[in-house]
């Protein structure tokens, strides 16, 4: 007689929210949080600069200031732990020990790269005079309110990867002793952080727009 | 769940994970190909280059609305990809998607604080 039957395969359907699981609606709720944490943020930053008459400063534009090229490819970098993120949970789903690991090694190392770029962006934006309380460009004044949001809310966003990274090695080491890939809801988990780093990927999106593009 | 209830055989393992596929997120769809999620990255690598190009193009003072709503449309659709299909939104029932939408009632209060900015000045 088979065993498998003891892994639920799915959980009984709900008239609201159909096969999902607790874990997947609750992580869905605090993602949920956690975006109008986020929309707070760049809508008060909107009203900030709307509210400026020099943003960031006389002449200039972000992407004056703002290594573009740069963030485009740290964007696209974490674009692509998004798909390896998918590739992850598929192969969970499939019970593909091996291939689950290796996507979360992939994911993980894209959280890395992108917080590196990170961390050099910042590095050479204070060099550069862009503090958080008071910023100069080339020896010339310029708003302080851009160094302060800039940082704000690309630092918010930067621990949520922090976050997500250490989020993932946790799950890494289930996925090594293969705790995710035994068939049914087993790999729930794999779907849980993959949920959480997806929503980092998507709130990157809006950032790079309205706080680099814009 | 103790050791003796997981599957004895990896092919056993492997059979259960198709039929949780076809009951994934709503359980009411087929399991999402990956031919679909390549090509969904393949569009999302595509527009961020688009997106890029968008402030080099669209430099003047005088097109600036035009990059703007732009830029901001093709945030929102990379945005909606991402959450459709890589987060699955696109197959999970309808009180997820309600719970998922619900920060987006920020864009509607950027959008009302921008149209009482614009109209300001007639009641000052």
């Amino acid at each position: 007689m088979s065993s498998t039957h003891a892994i639920p395969a799915s959980v009984p359907r709900d008239e609201h929210v159909g096969n999902a699981t607790g874990g997947k609606v609750g992580m869905w709720l605090f993602i949920a949080q956690d975006g109008f944490s986020f929309g707070g943020l760049l809508l008060a930053y909107g009203l900030l600069r709307i509210f400026s008459t020099d943003w960031p400063g006389p002449g200039l534009r972000p992407t004056d200031i703002l290594g573009i090229n740069l963030t485009a490819v740290a964007t696209f970098v974490l674009i692509c732990s998004s798909i390896t993120m998918v590739m992850a949970v598929d192969s969970a789903q499939r019970a593909n020990r091996r291939g689950t690991v290796l996507w979360l090694l992939g994911t993980i190392l894209g959280g890395l790269m992108f917080l590196s770029v990170q961390a050099y962006e910042y590095t050479h934006l204070v060099h550069e005079g862009i503090g958080f309380t008071t910023s100069t460009w080339h020896g010339q004044p310029i708003n302080n309110l851009f160094g302060s949001t800039f940082y704000v809310v690309t630092g918010f966003h930067g621990c949520h990867v922090t976050a997500g990274v250490i989020y993932l090695l946790f799950v890494l080491r289930g996925a090594l002793k293969g705790k995710y890939t035994q068939g049914g809801l087993t790999y729930s988990p794999v779907e849980l952080v993959g949920l959480f780093w997806h929503f980092v990927d998507l709130v990157w999106i809006l950032v790079f727009t309205f706080i680099y593009l814009l | 769940m103790s050791k003796h209830d997981r599957p004895h055989d990896p092919g056993a393992a492997a059979s259960a994970a198709p039929a949780h596929g076809a009951g994934h997120g709503s359980g009411t769809h087929d399991h999402p190909s990956r031919s679909l999620f390549v090509t969904i990255w393949l569009v999302l690598g595509f527009l961020t280059a688009v997106e890029v190009a968008v402030p080099q193009v669209f430099n003047s003072p005088w097109n600036h609305t035009t990059k703007m709503l732009l830029l901001v449309f093709l945030a929102s659709g990379k945005a909606i990809l991402v959450a459709a299909y890589f987060m699955h939104l696109k197959w999970e029932a309808k009180w997820v998607r309600r719970i998922a939408m619900a920060p987006a009632y920020m864009g509607v209060a950027a959008v009302l604080l921008m149209i009482e900015e614009h109209f300001r000045p007639l009641f000052s």
